[in-house]
């Protein structure tokens, strides 16, 4: 072990100077916490992840294994709880990992896999749009096969099962199943569905075990018996309730807490933390982008939303919201990808002929000229003499969004468009004004929801019920030059280019209809994508020691819990 | 005296009765109701789900109608409310009233300690500054009272917090008592249950203090001119003509008189601290009734936010009517009623 201590330092080394890992089995155990926050009040904490009142949502990334994990640095699927995986045109087999015990002693089996499968589908997973449920069987103790309603490309089906947790044991969970098998709501013996269940004390399958919940902490215990169980130097895992972002950051600060998992975190805080605490960015795969009601006399014309495009700096949005954080969308179509360059990349020969929309008030004005607007006194009116006037929603509490929007609104506001920004608070935004009667002209929305595959942001984008029901927007046909040209008439089907991208046989079919929808996106603008988000993740290295940056590792969700898996996140000698 | 009792006791009824229907209408008047504020957590937290699953997820959690036609949620709130039911929690899953019952000893803790040592203080001060009235003490010590007064308390607390626990380290920086620390209120336990006691109160103790530190300055302030007001007095000149030591007439004649009015403010005090603890409670993340109307309004839980409301509500009347009743008993000369 002295060998090593040259390696174990204090901690005070700058963000710069690495440290090199020791290998787990050289470690020596040390007994004590790595200690981050939650915002439960330990108390009133529940286990079943199907209630969302009071479930830990951090704590269950130590507490259970997820199915597969998503490396976001090279965009590769990492085993989990499934240690492999083969996907063909009619069916998947997933092959349990080895070893994995759930915390009551019980061996974890393929029984269990199709357990959670079948609950996932039975409770709404979009998984049951191509897996059918009733194929889902454990063909031997470990193994598990399913057929697919249609094929559907390997890297997709993946995103799906990188958002399921092994977290459903048979105690808690198969009489719920079997209600649900034999036709009823999903009712447990007590007449309780699957979202009121509670559960105490939870059976986990991760390699942190329930300890006790104790006055504002809730207290997790290394697993022994887990196969990742050696690659852990430490005894426990410890989660304190903080609520608010800026007690979470003067504990960590003060050296009270070990790491935040996922927080917004200004530059100005970030610069203020001491050098041994480690910041992490990582791809969110979601971002904010302009939501339009294309129902709107304005804005369901193509023209206005393509002038308001070319009169927003994506650049100086992202840079007001979150300069570290937050990348402008390069090419608005759709595709994440803008914080590595990426997103281009799908575009291939044709990104010349894709839009840009660079800030060009000129070409702003010739479309809204085009759309039957004219400039009076400074400020548009169209035909009717109506001013092109519209309230901007956001929520509240996305401080990086508000900042964003009034960045966007004095663009809009300088050019005649009389863009007025409206806080929402959250229930009222989501509630009533996206989801509910209260409605919007124009608001903020995410225009991906965090699976990086092109094709789950399209079919967001393009043909989602969202699409529909909230943007009123018509997908059945619209009619655009064909992909990268100026001139020319042709007709696109979302529906049927998203069904032949989720079965393109190759990478160039594939890419072929990503670019057919991206274009719609990009020519549409059925939303217009503005930035694109990193998380940031902190660990403090003064009683711990952590991989750099550029691991691979640490571009999994989230570095304060899939390192430890590792040994790449490793408890110092007191 | 008995009419008086009667009539007192209708007004009790009839102000917690107008109150709660004021704040059940008021609250349901929010943008916003709990399957909106179900949806915007779900899609705050799970961006991946799919609308089928957030829908199945709102429709679980919410064991409420809000659907049904005002009128008829307020009737039967009421009639459930009248049962003693204040209804289940939408947020927490578990019924409004032990939710109140596991967080009130603790704000009722904080604020009954913090309202005692502020009230000792104060009214100390406040005699001491009467009776020197006019020195160099007297005008200090009424500066720094209306100073201390006008700032709000979570100011002093978020200056404590940051001073005394995160950058000296004294103090913790949340909590009700230590995770190492198991509750224990046992007779015949006396060291773990004074070391329990002792914790909590060091896991109070800044919330206690900046809520004194406010509230002593308002309380000095009214001794002294109370304590001014009776030291005037034609009895108190006999007093000392009649050669009574100076200790019994500060005690007996000035402090007497002068504490009266003091008691009704204190018992109203306590009823609008409670409400006032909401904000003290977020900055020292202190899991009282504060915290679960802050996540009640957020959730738009209305059955949690009406029985947080209510127990404020009742205790700031509960106060006014018992400081009214038991005025009499203090002073006779305000005693009112049958006997006049």
């Amino acid at each position: 072990m002295s060998s090593l201590a040259g390696c174990f330092g204090n901690g005070d080394d700058g963000p710069g100077e690495e440290e090199e890992l020791p290998d787990p089995s050289e470690t020596e155990f040390v007994d004590t916490e790595f200690v981050t926050p939650v915002v439960v009040p330990p108390q009133n904490m529940q286990f079943n992840p199907y209630n969302d009142s009071n479930y830990p949502w951090r704590p269950g990334l130590v507490l259970f294994d997820d199915l597969v994990y998503l490396e976001k640095l090279d965009n590769t699927f990492r085993p989990g709880a499934v240690a492999d995986w083969t996907v063909t045109e009619s069916d998947v087999t997933l092959e349990l990992r080895d070893g994995l015990t759930w915390h009551n002693g019980t061996d974890i089996t393929a029984e269990d896999l199709v357990r959670k499968l079948k609950l996932e589908i039975h409770d709404g997973s979009n998984l049951g749009n191509y897996v059918d449920l009733d194929t889902i069987v454990a063909s031997d103790d470990s193994t598990v096969e399913m057929e697919l309603e249609q094929t559907v490309g390997e890297e997709m089906l993946l995103n799906f099962f990188m958002e399921i947790t092994l977290d459903t044991p048979a105690e808690y969970y198969q009489e719920f199943l079997e209600d649900f098998e034999d036709g009823g709501e999903g009712e447990n013996a007590d007449g309780e569905t699957l979202g009121e269940f509670t559960i105490e004390e939870p059976i986990g399958s991760g390699p942190f075990a329930f300890e006790q919940t104790v006055e504002q902490e809730l207290h997790l215990e290394r697993f022994e018996d887990h196969p990742d169980a050696d690659n852990i130097n430490f005894s426990g895992y410890h989660c304190r309730f903080l609520d608010t972002n800026e007690g979470r950051w003067q504990e960590l600060e003060a050296g009270e807490i070990d790491g935040l998992h996922t927080v917004f975190t200004p530059p100005h805080i970030v610069d203020g933390f001491p050098d041994h605490v480690r910041e992490f960015l990582l791809e969110s795969n979601f971002g904010m982008g302009i939501l339009w009601d294309h129902d709107h006399k304005h804005f369901g014309q193509r023209e206005v939303r393509q002038a308001i495009a070319h009169v927003i700096d994506r650049e100086t949005v992202a840079s007001n919201a979150g300069p570290n954080t937050e990348a402008p969308v390069s090419t608005p179509s759709g595709i994440l990808g803008n914080h590595d360059g990426t997103a281009d990349e799908w575009l291939g020969d044709h990104a010349d002929g894709f839009n840009q929309y660079e800030v060009d008030t000129d070409r702003a004005a010739e479309l809204l000229e085009s759309a039957g607007f004219e400039r009076e006194d400074g400020t548009w009116v169209d035909e009717d003499g109506d001013v092109l006037e519209f309230p901007v929603k956001a929520p509240s509490g996305y401080s990086d969004w508000v900042d964003a929007i009034q960045t966007f609104n004095d663009a809009l506001n300088d050019f005649g468009i009389e863009a007025e920004f409206v806080s929402r608070d959250e229930a009222a935004f989501w509630g009533q004004d996206i989801y509910g009667d209260e409605g919007f002209d124009v608001a903020l929305h995410e225009w991906a929801n965090v699976q990086r595959h092109p094709y789950f942001s399209l079919e967001w984008l393009l043909d989602s019920w969202d699409t529909e029901n909230v943007r009123n927007y018509d997908n059945s046909e619209i009619e655009l030059p064909p992909v990268g040209e100026e001139s020319g008439s042709e007709t696109f089907v979302p529906e049927e280019d998203l069904q032949e991208l989720a079965t393109a046989a190759d990478a160039e079919e594939e890419r072929e209809y990503v670019q057919r929808l991206a274009w719609v996106v990009n020519q549409d603008l059925v939303m217009l994508p503005v930035m694109e988000k990193q998380d940031q993740s902190f660990i403090s290295r003064d009683r711990f020691m952590a991989a750099s940056t550029d691991d691979p590792d640490a571009h999994v969700d989230f570095p304060t819990t899939y390192l430890v898996r590792k040994g790449k996140l490793v408890a110092r000698e007191e | 005296m008995k009419r008086y009792l009667v009539e007192r006791t209708g007004q009790l009824v009839v102000t917690i009765f107008a109150v709660m229907s004021l704040t059940f209408f008021l609250i349901r008047g929010l943008p916003g109701g709990p399957a909106d504020a179900i949806r915007a957590d779900l899609i705050q937290n799970n961006p991946e789900m799919s609308t089928d699953q957030i829908n199945r997820r709102v429709e679980a959690q919410l064991n409420v109608m809000p659907d049904a036609p005002l009128h008829e949620q307020y009737v039967s709130y009421v009639a459930a409310l009248l049962r003693g039911d204040m209804g289940q929690s939408i947020s927490q899953g578990a019924p409004v009233t032990e939710i109140i019952a596991s967080a009130a000893p603790w704000t009722i803790f904080m604020i009954g300690t913090a309202v005692a040592f502020a009230f000792v203080i104060g009214i100390s001060a406040g005699a001491i500054m009467a009776y020197r009235e006019g020195t160099k003490f007297d005008t200090n010590s009424t500066v720094l009272a209306i100073l201390m007064n006008s700032i709000p308390d979570y100011i002093y607390g978020l200056i404590f917090l940051w001073g005394l626990s995160y950058q000296l380290g004294v103090f913790p920086t949340g909590g009700r008592f230590s995770s190492t620390t198991e509750p224990t209120v046992n007779p015949l336990a006396p060291v773990e249950t004074l070391t329990f006691f002792g914790d909590a109160l060091y896991h109070a103790a800044l919330p206690i203090t900046s809520i004194v530190f406010v509230a002593w300055g308002g309380w000095a302030l009214g001794m002294r001119g109370n304590s001014i007001q009776v030291l005037g007095e034609d009895y108190l000149r006999v007093a000392r003509l009649r050669g009574l030591p100076q200790r019994r007439i500060a005690l007996r004649y000035v402090g007497r008189n002068a504490i009266l009015p003091m008691y009704t403010s204190m018992l109203i005090t306590i009823g609008f601290l409670l409400g006032g603890s909401i904000i003290i409670e977020q900055v020292f993340a202190y899991p009282g009734m504060g915290y679960y109307m802050i996540e009640a309004l957020q959730l738009r839980d209305y059955p949690l936010m009406m029985g947080v409301f209510l127990i404020i509500t009742i205790t700031v009347a509960l106060g006014v009517y018992v400081a009214d009743l038991t005025y009499g008993m203090i002073d006779p000369r305000a005693s009112v009623g049958d006997s006049q």
